[in-house]
């Protein structure tokens, strides 16, 4: 193994469980759900960049956390709350071509951002459309587009910031 | 580049602590932070979480239940299914993603998610293939499953062939729970490779949003009249693809 986890811990462990904590309100399965990103990290280490693992740890502990909130049965704590939870259960399969590009992405190594990673990097990270471009490859007007398609999916992004 | 009064967001910060902004994003954030004690302020709060987290959770320990998940979660060797010999899963990885994806002429296919739809693909001479409903596939050649769920959560894939021998593909061994993932296509976690009994291979996905029964269905397809769908409950939808075996 190239990338060692402990140090990947080390230095990025408390990010992802900050992240983790964030989306998951729940000590036990951040916990949980930090580790599984650890694993995550190990199995695509061929996408780690040099000084650059810090993105995809986000990217990859946003879709394990909404993975487990699209099972939750819990009551949103607060509007921004409720707006992830509504993310976490889009289904995105839906979509046939977003579903193909993601198995590309999943069986070549590198995920295609999903619209759901695009929400909360809006969302919770207050991420301008500029900065979700370049993170994820898309265009602004790409981006912008998506964003328009979630909202008009997800009513509890109506009136959350930003 | 951020401006000098737009609002940074804790995912700048953490990303500036790592040292991993980009030059001009870095030196304009450092240059705020000079001036601006709430800002300052919020990255030594980061900086003491890091402490924290880090004392609760020691390196060490954290990294060494890592290895233990990683190495529980790790997936069985490859081993005869029945007739079929399994493949792993990278034989077939390009054949998957491609079919799915790309048209002959280029173009991007969709595929509909509406409903559980059983997916078949291979690869010939180097270039994968999507297998349809009557498709001719040779002995020995590979084959690769993949479904979408459509929102069916509980699911079972087999295939029969002309003397109705019956193997099991999803779950992976009869007493596993019989799930299936949201999203997809999803790829299932081996190829295999088609055996010389003449005749034909069909597969069949039941997905259902109860529990289906692993052995009802296998009993089903044993019983299967070609061309028919399997007899099971209301309920149980099915997806079907139907391989004729033909000689090279």
């Amino acid at each position: 193994m190239v990338t060692d986890v402990e140090e990947a811990y080390a230095s990025h462990g408390p990010m992802v469980l900050r992240r983790c904590r964030k989306l998951l309100r729940d000590e036990g399965r951040a916990l949980d759900a930090m580790h599984d990103v650890f694993i995550q990290l190990m199995r695509r280490e061929d996408e780690v960049e040099p000084g650059r693992m810090g993105p995809l740890l986000l990217r990859i502990a946003t879709n394990v956390c909404l993975n487990l909130l699209r099972s939750a049965r819990r009551r949103p704590e607060d509007p921004t709350d409720e707006a992830v939870l509504e993310i976490a259960r889009l289904e995105e399969g839906a979509d046939g071509v977003v579903a193909a590009r993601q198995l590309l992405g999943r069986i070549f190594g590198r995920e295609t951002a999903s619209t759901r990673e695009i929400a909360v990097m809006h969302l919770l990270d207050g991420m301008t459309m500029e900065e979700i471009g370049r993170e994820v490859g898309l265009s602004v007007s790409g981006v912008r587009k998506r964003l328009r398609t979630l909202r008009s999916r997800v009513a509890a992004l109506e009136g959350v910031s930003p | 580049m951020t401006s000098r009064s737009a609002p940074v967001s804790d995912r700048t910060l953490e990303l500036l602590d790592l040292g991993e902004l980009d030059g001009p994003e870095r030196a304009d954030l450092e240059a705020r932070l000079a001036s601006d004690a709430g800002l300052a302020a919020r990255l030594d709060a980061l900086r003491a979480s890091n402490r924290e987290i880090l004392a609760s959770h020691p390196p060490a320990a954290v990294a060494a239940e890592i290895r233990r998940r990683a190495a529980a979660a790790a997936p069985a060797p490859a081993r005869p299914r029945g007739r079929l010999l399994l493949l792993a899963a990278p034989a077939l990885a390009g054949a998957v993603a491609l079919a799915l994806w790309v048209r002959p002429g280029g173009d991007e296919e969709r595929i509909k998610g509406a409903v559980p739809q059983l997916l078949a693909m291979t690869v010939r001479q180097g270039r994968p293939e999507r297998l349809v409903d009557g498709a001719a596939v040779g002995p020995g050649e590979a084959v690769q499953l993949a479904y979408l769920a459509a929102g069916r959560v509980h699911g079972v894939i087999v295939s029969v062939d002309a003397r109705a021998s019956v193997t099991l593909h999803w779950p992976e061994e009869p007493g596993q729970p019989a799930r299936l993932e949201p999203g997809g296509p999803v790829a299932l976690p081996h190829a295999f490779q088609l055996d010389a009994e003449p005749g034909f291979e069909r597969f069949v996905l039941v997905a259902a949003s109860r529990p289906v029964d692993v052995a009802r269905v296998m009993e089903a397809a044993r019983a299967a009249v070609p061309g028919q769908p399997l007899r099971l409950p209301a309920g149980w939808h099915q997806s079907s693809i139907h391989l004729r075996k033909v000689a090279p």
